[in-house]
């Protein structure tokens, strides 16, 4: 059976980001549906039962569970549809905005929308991914599917624990395991410097006392039913494992932690223009991507390690999709390209008009220590702010007003000792 | 500085800013000389605390008999002394909970007799809601 509906913007999507972006969608006058593949609204946070999260928005330290609770009852307060167990399939372009192909156990339907914002998130990396090498025995998973065993199904996925990558979720797991009796052997980082936060460091690592090898890499994973362990080098000075020092954990599970991927198949059949670094649409400052009426938030974007941020992005997309229906967009005015410049791995959004204002994102390539962030336009310095420390795991955030500057130059980001 | 002084570099887990902390104390005494680099007072608050008895706030979850999931999450209602941590993952982990649960619903009251409870963070609907979720 085939059911049609028709909204003003359909939401893709139900976690922090699609929540946020419908509320303030809604709450600027829009007719909105968020569409969400799971039974229930909260994307990722639903499995996050550790505390954190709100810290900004709230000053308090909620769960991720208490967070997303808060921005779903906003969005039913509002009067936004939410559909949940609703997949969006495929998605096309038509003359009056887009239609969305979705699927409900059983019942395909297809939503039209004058615009649509993605708010799809991330996936993660797998071991294919960085191709590990050794056998594929059982007890192989990834941080986020074991955090969704552990903490919604109750399902203990081992009891010794080798974590291959310092990301968020894999330092989260590592205490969790921990406090449901399990232990860890170690966390291990092929980089210098942690992947995760620093305070995710302290308070799952050095409180129980877990160790963390830096710049170690994995040799082969042993085992052949099961995984029994796997051999561990550090890098060496040509860069390369250096097996003459390796190591043996015994371990009977291995979790990856390894990175996230914004998950855009639906963007890029769009034929939306993808930012190579980001690994998401490239937007301006409206977060509309360079299909007009497509909007973008969330880790759909660019991966996000503060959910207040997610929040604060999404809520900026709904209202800039709300804009853009009524017809309130600034006339076609000059483009600025904002690019990343020395020691900057990638600057968002990647052009807004000229005269305009936005809060910049950007990310640093390496930690450094007394830094000074300079924003050029030409030859001329627009803003700098010094600060003591940054590395790639902190994203920064800059309020930028390009009324003054020249239209007809590019803007860069730089990032230089002070 | 005196002769037992050592510096450490602490992140501060109040906020996601993790402002990295330096501090100077005597690790003998316990005594602090000296906090610099702190954002905010809450991360002044925190290295201290941090040093003379550090809390954490537990999440973790409780079985549910009846509910749409197995387990409901739950937190302690306000940080607890690390040292207890093992001692009531202990007693969590014998626990079981009724469905329906709800957000902010006491799962149990003071547990340690340290005037901490244990609260819901999740909402659990009962299996049956779902049924005529399903059927509708
Ligand atoms: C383990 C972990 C720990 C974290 N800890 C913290 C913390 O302590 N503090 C903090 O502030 N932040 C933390 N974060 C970061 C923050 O939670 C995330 O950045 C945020 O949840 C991202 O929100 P999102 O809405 O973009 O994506 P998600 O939460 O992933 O939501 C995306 C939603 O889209 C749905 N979807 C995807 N594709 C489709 C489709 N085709 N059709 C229908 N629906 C679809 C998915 O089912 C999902 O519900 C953590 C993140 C992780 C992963
Ligand atoms: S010192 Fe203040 S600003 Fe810095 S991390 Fe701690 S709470 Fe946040």
């Amino acid at each position: 059976m085939r059911q049609l509906q028709h909204v003003d913007i359909a939401v893709i999507g139900a976690g922090p980001a699609g929540l946020a972006a419908a509320a303030a969608a809604r709450s600027a006058g829009a007719a909105v549906i968020i569409i969400e593949r799971d039974d229930r609204a909260g994307g990722i946070l639903n499995q996050c039962i550790h505390d954190g999260f709100g810290l900004q928005r709230f000053d308090c330290a909620l769960t991720g569970g208490e967070y997303a609770h808060i921005d779903e009852l906003a969005c039913r307060d509002a009067g936004v549809e939410l559909l949940t167990d609703t997949y969006v399939s495929s998605i096309e372009r038509t003359e009056s905005g887009f239609a969305l192909h979705t699927m409900t156990t059983g019942l395909i339907s297809v939503i039209t929308a004058a615009a649509v914002i993605l708010a799809m998130g991330c996936r993660e990396r797998t071991a294919g991914a960085i191709s590990l090498p050794g056998t594929r025995p059982a007890g192989i998973y990834t941080a986020g599917t074991a955090q969704r065993l552990t903490n919604m199904q109750n399902i203990m996925t081992g009891s010794r624990f080798l974590i291959i990558g310092s990301g968020d979720i894999g330092l989260i797991m590592a205490r969790r395991v921990t406090l449901e009796g399990g232990s860890v052997a170690a966390v291990t980082e092929i980089q210098p410097y942690p992947g995760g936060l620093d305070r995710n460091i302290r308070q799952c690592l050095t409180d129980f006392s877990i160790p963390l090898y830096l710049e170690t890499g994995i040799v082969e994973i042993l085992g052949t039913d099961r995984v029994t362990g796997a051999l561990i080098a550090p890098v060496g000075r040509d860069g390369l494992l250096d097996t003459t020092r390796s190591t043996h954990i015994p371990c009977d599970t291995i979790l990856l932690s390894v990175g996230l991927i914004p998950e855009n198949e639906l963007t890029r059949s769009l034929d939306a223009v993808m930012d190579p670094v980001t690994g998401g649409p490239a937007v301006d400052e409206h977060l509309m991507t360079s299909v007009p009426g497509l909007f973008a938030c969330g880790n759909v974007l660019q991966v996000h390690d503060v959910v207040d941020l997610v929040s604060q992005e999404a809520a900026h997309a709904g209202t800039c999709a709300a804009a853009y229906l009524r017809g309130e967009r600034a006339e076609k005015r000059k483009t600025i390209t904002l690019q990343a410049g020395e020691g900057i791995r990638y600057v968002l959004p990647q052009s807004m008009s000229a005269q305009g204002s936005t809060l910049l994102s950007c990310r640093v390539r390496k930690p450094m220590e007394d830094v000074t962030i300079q924003i050029r336009s030409g030859s001329e310095l627009i803003y700098r702010q010094q600060l003591p420390y940054v590395q790639p795991s902190e994203m920064i955030q800059i309020p930028l007003d390009l009324s003054e500057t020249a239209a007809d130059t590019s803007v860069e980001v730089h990032c230089v000792r002070t | 500085m005196c002769e037992h002084e050592v510096t450490e570099i602490m992140t501060c887990i109040i906020c996601p800013n993790s402002c990295r902390i330096e501090v100077q104390y005597d690790p003998q005494d316990r005594k602090i000389s000296r906090i610099s680099f702190a954002r905010c007072p809450k991360g002044v608050q925190w290295v201290e605390q941090e040093i003379l008895h550090p809390m954490r706030t537990v999440c973790t979850s409780v079985r549910v008999l009846g509910g749409r999931d197995p387990l409901v999450s739950v937190r302690t209602s306000v940080p607890v002394p690390k040292d207890v941590i093992e001692k009531l993952m202990r007693f969590i982990s014998t626990l079981q909970v009724e469905a329906p649960c709800h957000i902010g619903d006491l799962i149990c009251r003071d547990p340690l007799g340290i005037e901490v409870d244990l609260i819901a963070t999740r909402e659990v609907t009962c299996r049956d809601a779902q049924f005529t979720k399903a059927g509708r």
